[in-house]
């Protein structure tokens, strides 16, 4: 099975573009799309409002969930920023990760000028990093 | 008698008098973990075991979505 996460070039852009705004707090979104390919980005706001980390607002989440059930679209992906260090994902990370089937892609802005995105599956507190593919739009 | 109703989209026939702490415990769901909607509005985490879904009630549940870097 294929396992590597797609998504677009703008759709990169947009997260980066996200993280970069909120920097130095963290950021936070939902993907949908179908199977491994990303549709659609939904930035979301962190109510945590801190550099440490990040919680979406349910009322935001519910609202994702509805707009990704009349589109037919799944949630395929769920993003953060860590502004200072690794795109891997910490203890809270992967403590917090509930949904299996969902890929979780990090945004690291450890250097400014050159952000870098990764993706993984975490399950049951099992990570593994998946492929990922910026394709031109 | 069954009570028609539709959770995260899909419909299901509940036994009456099923709470929304019953769908949840069926599914084998930790109530702290998710947040929860009956017909749009959020529902306290205390009225889990008390709230009963009727006929034409849409329940979603979703889990929280957090992290960081903070460990």
């Amino acid at each position: 099975m294929d396992e590597t996460f797609k998504l677009k070039r703008s759709q990169a852009d947009t997260m980066i573009d996200q993280a970069l705004e909120g920097d130095p707090r963290e950021i936070c979104g939902m993907i949908g799309g179908n199977g491994a390919v990303a549709s659609k980005i939904f930035p979301t706001a962190n109510i945590d409002e801190s550099d440490i980390t990040y919680q979406m607002d349910p009322k935001e989440q519910f609202a994702v969930m509805r707009t990704l059930r009349e589109e037919k679209l799944e949630l395929i992906g769920i993003y953060h920023s860590h502004p200072e260090t690794d795109a891997s994902p910490s203890m809270t990370d992967i403590k917090l990760a509930f949904y299996p089937d969902a890929y979780y892609l990090i945004i690291s802005l450890k250097k400014k000028d050159d952000p870098v995105i990764r993706a993984f599956k975490i399950v049951d507190g099992n990570v593994s990093e998946t492929g990922l593919e910026v394709r031109a739009d | 008698m069954d009570v028609d109703v539709k959770i995260n989209g899909d419909k299901e026939s509940l036994a009456d008098g099923t709470t929304i702490e019953d769908i949840l415990k069926a599914r084998d769901v930790r109530p702290e973990m998710v947040a929860v909607e009956v017909n749009g509005e959020l529902i306290q985490k205390g009225e889990y075991p008390s709230r009963i879904l009727i006929k034409g009630d849409q329940m979603d549940f979703l889990f929280y979505m957090a992290g960081g870097r903070l460990v």
